[in-house]
């Protein structure tokens, strides 16, 4: 059985990690504490294929009402399109706004800083964040070993302030 | 400001945005831990993010659909630019 991995600490906020099979949903994620108090990125491993499971997967991701909600991988632009029709819909029903985006690129070290160094929560509910989530749609394998690398990296990485004006 | 689809969509003046306390106490433990570079990385991100929005809205309005989930989300990006911008202006980066 999955379950939450702990790889390690941002800026006071912990950063776990989660494969989800294809035989999985969201329904067998342990979402405690709450997913409104976690900024999560959906990195499918296997390419957005758009397929009717994908698509339930990113609505339902929406509708637990994260603090931002961030797409990454293969196709992850069109996985947006289905997030941002959530978001249109979502306005009638609930002020929780989940800031939505993805990542254009596909390298992990980009995939990582884009979370951990780019994506802030809607200024309303900054006070309750207190971790990040990253669910890898698909099989334990090299690419979310390599994920996981490289947000161990990007959140140890030591500054370099090579650009500071005398 | 500009009209899509009849419905006014957020484009909110520079002057307009706000600066985000939280988010700059943020960034200086950011700059603190990851260096300058990491902020100008999280700025290029936020302005990709912000562009993304921005068409939807227009896309959206187009439409007739409702658009103010959108147009929120465009406005906290914006106060997220505007307030690392002013960030590393105030500490001369």
């Amino acid at each position: 059985m999955n379950a939450w991995e702990n790889i390690g600490v941002y800026l006071g906020r912990t950063i776990r990690i989660r494969y989800l099979t294809v035989l999985e949903s969201l329904a067998d994620v342990d979402t405690a504490p709450s997913f409104k108090k976690t900024e999560m990125m959906l990195y499918f491993s296997r390419g957005y294929e758009g397929s009717p499971a994908d698509k339930k997967l990113v609505q339902a991701a929406m509708e637990l009402k994260p603090l931002a909600l961030v797409l990454a991988g293969a196709g992850a632009s069109r996985a947006f399109d289905t997030a941002m029709a959530v978001l249109c819909d979502s306005e009638r029903r609930s002020h929780d706004l989940v800031m939505t985006s993805f990542v254009q690129e596909e390298t992990p070290s980009v995939i990582a800083e884009s979370l951990l160094y780019g994506t802030w929560p809607a200024e309303d509910r900054f006070d309750g964040w207190s971790n990040y989530s990253i669910l890898i749609v698909g099989e334990a394998g090299e690419q979310g070993s390599v994920l996981v690398q490289a947000f161990r990296v990007a959140a140890s990485s030591q500054k370099q302030n090579k650009h500071v004006r005398d | 400001l500009f009209i899509a689809g009849g419905l006014r969509v957020a484009a909110p003046t520079s002057a307009e945005i706000a600066l985000n306390p939280k988010i700059y106490a943020q960034l200086e433990k950011q700059l603190a831990k990851n260096g300058v570079d990491s902020i100008r990385k999280g700025l290029l991100r936020a302005e990709q993010t912000l562009a993304t929005h921005e068409t939807n809205a227009i896309t959206y309005g187009n439409q007739g659909g409702p658009i103010s989930a959108v147009n929120k989300t465009v406005e906290n990006v914006a106060s997220q630019i505007k307030t690392m911008k002013q960030f590393l202006a105030d500490k001369g980066l």
